[in-house]
């Protein structure tokens, strides 16, 4: 907890480097949300059992990631995070679905957990492709192309509100975590004790705080109803790059890649 | 230019913050907001944008009378630096913050994008363009918020404590870039060194009213007169 300050320039991180400028970067917002969002439906519409045909998907991270230039380092922490979650969900099938699915050897492989590896590869994919969509285009661009999808605007500004708020809260956190350690040099960390206190202080500050932060925000416009942007036109190597992805995706859901191998062969 | 016509403020829980406050603030003119803590510096600057609203009085700029169908227009045109820049820089980088104004006016992208080069050029930061607030210095971050408020071409800028916070290297940086900035502006400050060199004309407020509103010089060197507004460092 005492490197807060450092946490909460994580989460921004991603999104600094959305301010490079690469190929992929210039795309046009739109279609690299689309072509996520498709990336992310078809993986999830695979059966629970299936993990060798989402083997050839790893293609859409592996090569945006050269194109964009994005650093593998930074995107499988940020993709580390959601591996617990993942993990809880995939715990229980080992634990209920316990049925022989094939055996390897003499090892028995039960259905449990071949579904637990579906999931674990599964989330994998969709978070790099979140994570990667993220750092390759603004975030303004990407509330707006939401907007224009006709995403309920409530959502589109929750989800604006939490995203630049939660570096408001954790920054406050870490400034009174500071304040607090420096006061009690005998303790390492937080007592027991003084947690209830610490988070009531901290809702109420970081609520002051956001208070003040929308207020200067209205005093530059800021008005959430009105997000006004220019349409920006698509150009041909959108249209490219949308085919290019779209295709081998949908390709690879239709037909089973590894069964015409072995036809083949 | 501001007109502040016998305005009052007092807050939810009845503090009479301001008490029947006029002046006006003409175009190009430098104006330094001098009183003691919770003399109702902040208090009144807030009601000049919109963010607090007077019961009684009325503020008009530029002629336009502020009221909720002008609040758009009247803060297009007089630009807040808050007093803490880590109220104002919220964005997760520093040009998406300059950008922040224009593009709510509804701007183009280019124009938008010409009007941060503009603001970082202007205030010498370009440097700072694509980093985090998160990681500046108090000084950088004061510049920087600055900028987000420049960009928007306020006809006037009004500032809550620009120099807290300030190394005195940055407080004189500050000094001179201000002094290069042609906009009218209403400055609430301590610092008494700064108010003589930045504002010809000073406000000086008491418990929520007006004091005394003259020239600089005659007003922060009178010993009297800064003793009875509570402010007993005379320079
Ligand atoms: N949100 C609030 N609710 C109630 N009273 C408030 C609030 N904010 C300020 N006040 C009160 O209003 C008065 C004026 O406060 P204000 O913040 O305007 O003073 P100030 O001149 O800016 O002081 P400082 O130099 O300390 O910044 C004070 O008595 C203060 O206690
Ligand atoms: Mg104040």
């Amino acid at each position: 907890m005492a490197n807060i300050r450092s946490k909460t320039q994580d989460i921004y991180s991603l999104e600094q480097l959305s301010s490079k400028s690469s190929r992929v970067h210039a795309l046009h917002p739109m279609v690299k949300l689309i072509s996520t969002l498709l990336f992310v439906v078809i993986i999830v519409s695979f059966n629970r059992y299936e993990f060798v045909r989402l083997i050839p998907f790893v293609f859409y991270p592996v090569i945006l990631m050269a194109l964009s230039e994005t650093p593998w380092s930074i995107m499988l922490r940020r993709a580390a995070l959601a591996l617990p979650f993942a993990l809880l969900a995939g715990i229980s099938n080992i634990l209920f679905d316990t049925d022989t699915a094939f055996v390897i050897g003499y090892l028995p492989v039960s259905f449990g957990l071949v579904s637990f590896i579906s999931i674990l590869f599964r989330t994998f994919l969709c978070v790099a492709a979140v994570l990667i969509l993220v750092a390759v285009t603004p975030f303004n661009q990407l509330t707006n192309q939401l907007r224009r999808l006709h995403a309920p605007d409530i959502f589109v500004t929750l989800f604006e509100m939490i995203y630049r708020y939660i570096g408001v809260l954790l920054d406050e956190a870490s400034a009174m975590y500071t304040a607090y350690i420096l006061r009690s040099t005998e303790h390492k960390g937080l007592q027991m004790r003084h947690m209830g206190s610490f988070a009531g202080q901290l809702l109420i500050r970081s609520y002051d705080r956001a208070e003040r932060v929308y207020n200067a925000m209205k005093c530059r416009g800021y008005n959430s109803l009105a997000s006004r942007s220019k349409v920006i036109p698509l150009t041909g190597s959108d249209i490219f790059y949308l085919a290019a992805v779209s295709l081998p995706v949908i390709l690879l859901r239709v037909f089973d890649i590894n069964k015409l191998f072995t036809a083949v062969f | 230019m501001i007109a502040v016509n016998n305005i009052s403020v007092t807050y939810p829980d009845g503090t009479k913050a301001i008490r029947d406050v006029s002046f006006t603030i003409n175009d190009g003119e430098s104006v330094a907001l001098i009183g003691a803590n919770g003399a109702g510096k902040t208090t009144l600057l807030l009601s000049l944008v919109g963010v607090l609203k007077p019961y009684t009085g009325t503020i008009s700029v530029d002629g336009i009378t502020l009221e909720r169908q002008t609040l758009n227009e009247v803060r297009r045109r007089v630009g807040m630096v808050f007093q803490n820049p880590d109220d104002q820089l919220f964005m997760p980088m520093i040009n998406d913050d300059i950008a922040f104004g224009p593009r709510n006016l509804g701007l183009s992208e280019d124009i938008v994008e010409d009007r941060v080069n503009s603001a970082l050029s202007e205030l010498g930061i370009g440097h700072l363009r694509g980093r985090s607030s998160l990681r500046l210095s108090s000084g950088e971050k004061r510049i920087a918020a600055i900028a987000t408020v420049l960009s928007m071409n306020p006809t006037m800028m009004i500032f809550d404590e620009p120099t807290a916070f300030l190394d005195p290297k940055s407080r004189r940086g500050l000094i001179k870039l201000l002094s290069k900035l042609p906009h009218g502006r209403l400055i609430a400050t301590h610092d008494l060194a700064f108010a003589d060199e930045v504002c010809p004309r000073t406000i000086l407020m008491k418990n929520g009213t007006i004091f005394a509103d003259g020239k600089t010089r005659e007003l922060i060197y009178d010993a009297r007169i800064m003793d009875e507004c509570g402010i007993a460092d005379t320079l």
